[in-house]
């Protein structure tokens, strides 16, 4: 089982969505850390699983859209739904949210929105 | 011995000598006055007038809005032209908010950011109270205070600005509240993750078009907590282009076939905080944060979330929108850690 540590191995203050906005995005957590993680889990054919413990004041909206959504983007809502599991035991619907992301990485605010009506 | 000349002539010549003597003394009073007018006269060219703003008694944003507003658009105004000195008049503030300080500051702010007018001085409220509490915030370096000792301030202010988010100033801010309000975690951490979303959403969608190629100047955010009796208020404020006039927003009036007029501006940023509207052009995945700050407000996470943008203002927990008789350039925002509001 593959473990990923945010707030010991990125930051303790997630930040915004892309690199470009300011530091600590979830483009950069995606990018360095997430995605080479998560492919080393597939070779190995392990669980990445993803500690969200330990962030000072939690996580940004779009942080997590970025680096997850964003993982789902780039290698397919499935895999990641199969691979990747959460432990948080100070926002324990954080895993659920994150999962929401996930499913609808795909889609935009208007198919969401009409999914929805 | 033979005269040289008659005694008249040599009155005359004395007369003569004298008036000489006269005229260069003058002469030379005349440079001296002349340098120093000449010296005066640059100075009035850089700053030909003094003009004058007077703020309304009561300096806050959202509870008297249309009174700051109109305050507020006469001093951009103002200290929109760049040869005048600029006389801020807080004498009669009688009550004033962190939002209404904000707006304020971040007018001179951006004024000078610009490299727009000439100089901005003020006085403080006559009320030594109110008075106290803006000489300690720093906002007003340099305003002339009233007479006499001042109390102590009402509360502890710290503001920020920046075109970046930063996690870190966030976090900063939030932590002033903690240490000096009492907020509790939770309601901390939501705070943190509005302001981050804010700022995100300032860079992203606030700034304005640079030039034909349509590259996007990042927007400024302003941001500030006030810590008085237990209660921390934050106060967040763009001055860029407004929710509803972001690119999303005129993006979502195409495709609905409407214009912003037509459409309804208290409509339309109701369709932006229940996320219909989206973020920036329709990509994958954006348009979660406005939403995910309403769910937070309705949790009791962030105190009477107001907002204000354009024409259009009120709260975001209920939706509960109105339209208002003034208008603000740029998109305001103000909650506190005071649960059960």
């Amino acid at each position: 089982m593959a473990q990923i540590n945010i707030a010991e191995e990125f930051t303790r203050l997630p930040g915004p969505r892309f690199r470009d906005e300011g530091e600590n995005s979830g483009q950069e957590f995606r990018e360095e850390f997430l995605r080479p993680r998560f492919e080393q889990a597939v070779a190995k054919n392990e669980t990445l699983v993803v500690v969200l413990d330990g962030a000072t004041f939690g996580y940004p909206t779009s942080f997590l859209e970025e680096a997850f959504g964003g993982l789902a983007r780039e290698v397919g809502i499935e895999r990641v739904l199969s691979v990747v599991q959460y432990v948080s035991h100070n926002e324990p619907l954080l895993p659920r949210e994150i999962e929401t992301y996930v499913r609808q990485a795909d889609k935009t605010s208007r198919q969401r929105a009409k999914a929805a009506s | 011995m033979k005269r040289l000349w008659s005694s008249a002539r040599g009155r005359h010549i004395e007369q003569v000598r004298r008036d000489k003597r006269d005229r260069r003394a003058e002469e030379r009073r005349d440079d001296r006055r002349s340098r120093r007018r000449g010296r005066r006269s640059r100075h009035v060219a850089i700053a030909s007038d003094q003009e004058t703003v007077t703020a309304p008694p009561k300096l806050c944003l959202f509870d008297a809005r249309d009174q700051v507003l109109e305050f507020w658009s006469v001093l951009r105004a103002q200290l929109a032209r760049r040869h005048t000195r600029v006389w801020v008049d807080l004498r009669y503030v009688q009550s004033i908010t962190i939002d209404g300080l904000l707006i304020v500051r971040a007018a001179l702010d951006d004024a000078i950011e610009q490299g727009r007018g000439g100089g901005v001085r003020g006085n403080l409220p006559n009320d030594i109270a109110v008075a106290a509490t803006l000489k300690a915030s720093g906002f007003f370096q340099g305003f002339v205070r009233p007479p006499g000792q001042l109390p102590a301030p009402q509360g502890l202010v710290r503001r920020w600005s920046s075109t970046q988010v930063q996690s870190k100033v966030a976090a900063e801010l939030v932590e002033f509240a903690m240490e000096n309000a009492d907020v509790p975690r939770h309601l901390a951490a939501a705070s943190y993750k509005a302001l981050v979303e804010l700022m995100s959403n300032t860079h992203l969608h606030s700034g304005e078009f640079i030039e034909r190629r349509q590259r996007r100047k990042p927007g400024r955010w302003f941001a500030s907590v006030q810590c008085r009796e237990q209660v921390a208020e934050f106060a967040f404020l763009d001055l860029g282009i407004g929710i509803l006039q972001s690119p999303a927003a005129r993006s979502f009036l195409r495709r609905a076939g409407d214009t912003l007029i037509g459409y309804g501006e208290e409509v339309l940023l109701k369709d932006v905080f229940e996320g219909r509207v989206g973020a920036s052009i329709e990509q994958p995945g954006r348009g979660f944060g406005l939403g995910r700050l309403r769910q937070m407000a309705r949790d009791g996470l962030l105190g009477n979330l107001r907002v204000m943008t354009k024409s259009v203002a009120g709260r975001v927990d209920a939706l509960d929108f109105t339209e208002m008789s003034q208008s603000l350039r740029g998109t305001a925002y103000h909650w506190t850690t005071k649960q059960g509001q």
